[in-house]
């Protein structure tokens, strides 16, 4: 771009004195010898006064009891049939907000290790897929550097806390959903029998790995959230191979004590969750740039 | 002008921010004198957009029910009434698009329509009124950043961060406005006299 273009685009923060003093200066010599942005700046200035005038005239006057209206509803406490309108709101947004391919990949995933699972007669790798689908898929749930909902905290009265959470509940609600359809599937091919211990083997796993997900996409990012979080489910694994038994005994014994005891599994979500709660909210606006713009 | 101007222009900043500051510990002596400071700018700027005083003085309403609970999110980046107006500007946008899909008002003409618009209509006018109606001609995407440029007064980078689009797209947009309104200018062959007379 040339020194004239660059001039040229400076005139209507010219016309306003909304540059700083070099660019004011700059402005001012090439005027002297530019008559294109010499005109320009008649033009700007036409545009200028015509606002002013179009403003001036056909604003009306603002109503003096809005201010008491605003008041109203800051001390009004919510009925329950607004509260619900509200989560409704904000779940319809979220849902068209949250990244498409997490359906169809979620659902695809499960489809082929439930088909692997009956050809193969071997429920346990289905154990293994469940608890990893769900946590890949929360782990994208946040993009801290372009996500439209920063757009809808900056501009209505709802939090990233609030809006995490609700991105949370549907994607872990579609996810639990359709491994339960999985399980109630498999558990006809077998027996019912098979149903309740299906249901537990993944239930405790597949909530602490979406929250471990959540936090540590928060926290990092989401490549890493889904890294370490699939290292943690590796690990459950890991130790069956009886040379790294072999290497640490006291190791093999936790990760076994840890994930046989859903109570535990539980517990220990719950005080990530917590930990995820606080991260948020000490910093509610820490990753909103008012200033980047956003894409989409 | 300036001289004079810009000290006045810091304090107010520096007001500003020290009542968005109380307004996030619940201050509500400090809410109700930001909305006395800003509430007939930024009723303007959303009258500016949606062209309805009802429904801007819903947006106002919500622009304050945001600021209340969201103060505590204010980064001291840049002057506070740019942040107001980003929201304001945010807020009025989402109104004027649900408007505009349940209804276009006559008064609201659609690009395709222009150049009837121009014969039928802007002929009559007069010819200040005849810029004013070419600048109904652009999309409210160009005519808030002239609102914001030339009748708020804020600087390029505010302009950006309000509309949250790059220095670029402002610029960029700045000159589309130019070319619309210079064709419209030149296609009813007035001079810049005519409409300052």
């Amino acid at each position: 771009m040339n020194n004239h273009e660059k001039i040229n685009q400076l005139l209507p923060f010219y016309n306003t004195q909304q540059l700083d003093q070099k660019q004011m200066q700059e402005v001012q010599t090439h005027l002297k010898t530019c008559s294109t942005c010499q005109q320009d700046l008649e033009f700007w200035q036409t545009i200028n006064q015509s606002i002013q005038v179009e403003n001036t005239t056909s604003t009306p006057s603002l109503s003096p009891e809005i201010f008491t209206q605003i008041s109203a509803k800051i001390y009004q406490r919510p009925t329950i049939q607004e509260k619900f309108n509200r989560f409704s709101q904000i779940l319809k947004t979220q849902f068209q907000l949250i990244r498409k391919e997490i359906w169809p990949a979620s659902f695809l995933v499960l489809l082929i290790g439930f088909v692997i699972t009956v050809m193969f007669e071997f429920e346990p790798f289905f154990y293994a897929i469940a608890p990893l689908v769900s946590a890949a898929s929360i782990s994208v749930l946040y993009n801290r550097q372009n996500d439209p909902a920063f757009e809808l905290v900056l501009s209505t009265p709802v939090s990233q806390l609030q809006i995490l959470l609700i991105r949370l509940f549907i994607v872990f609600s579609y996810n639990s959903i359709l491994v339960f359809l999985f399980s109630a599937s498999l558990s006809l091919i077998y027996s019912t029998k098979v149903f309740s211990p299906l249901l537990f083997e993944w239930l405790a796993p597949m909530t602490f790995l979406s929250i471990l997900g959540m936090t540590l996409s928060v926290i990092l990012n989401s490549e890493n959230a889904i890294f370490i979080s699939y290292s943690v489910w590796l690990s459950k694994y890991i130790f069956h191979i009886d040379e790294i038994k072999d290497l640490s005994t006291g190791l093999y014994k936790a990760s076994q004590f840890f994930w046989n005891s859903p109570q535990l599994i539980f517990v220990v979500s719950a005080v990530l969750f917590i930990i995820l709660l606080i991260y948020i909210k000490q910093d509610p606006g820490k990753n909103i740039s008012t200033t980047k713009p956003l894409t989409f | 002008m300036v001289e004079i101007a810009l000290p006045i222009m810091v304090n107010e900043q520096i007001e500003d921010k020290k009542l968005i500051k109380q307004i996030a510990k619940g201050n509500e002596q400090a809410f109700e004198m930001l909305y006395q400071r800003h509430s007939k700018k930024l009723f303007g700027y959303a009258f500016h957009i949606l062209k309805n005083k009802q429904t801007a003085e819903d947006v106002l309403q919500e622009t304050f029910l945001t600021i209340w609970q969201k103060a505590n999110t204010y980064r001291g980046e840049g002057r506070v009434v740019a942040w107001l107006f980003g929201i304001t500007h945010n807020l009025a946008l989402k109104a004027y698009n649900q408007k505009s899909t349940e209804s276009i008002p006559e008064t609201y003409p659609t690009t395709q329509n222009i150049e009837n618009q121009i014969t039928t209509q802007i002929l009559a006018e007069h010819n200040k009124h005849l810029l004013n109606q070419a600048m109904q001609q652009l999309t409210v995407e160009h005519r808030t950043i002239l609102q914001l440029v030339f009748y708020e007064k804020m600087s390029m980078n505010e302009v950006s961060q309000i509309c949250q689009i790059p220095v670029g797209t402002v610029k960029s947009r700045l000159n589309y406005a130019k070319q619309v309104l210079k064709g419209v200018i030149t296609r009813e062959g007035i001079t810049m006299e005519e409409i300052h007379e």
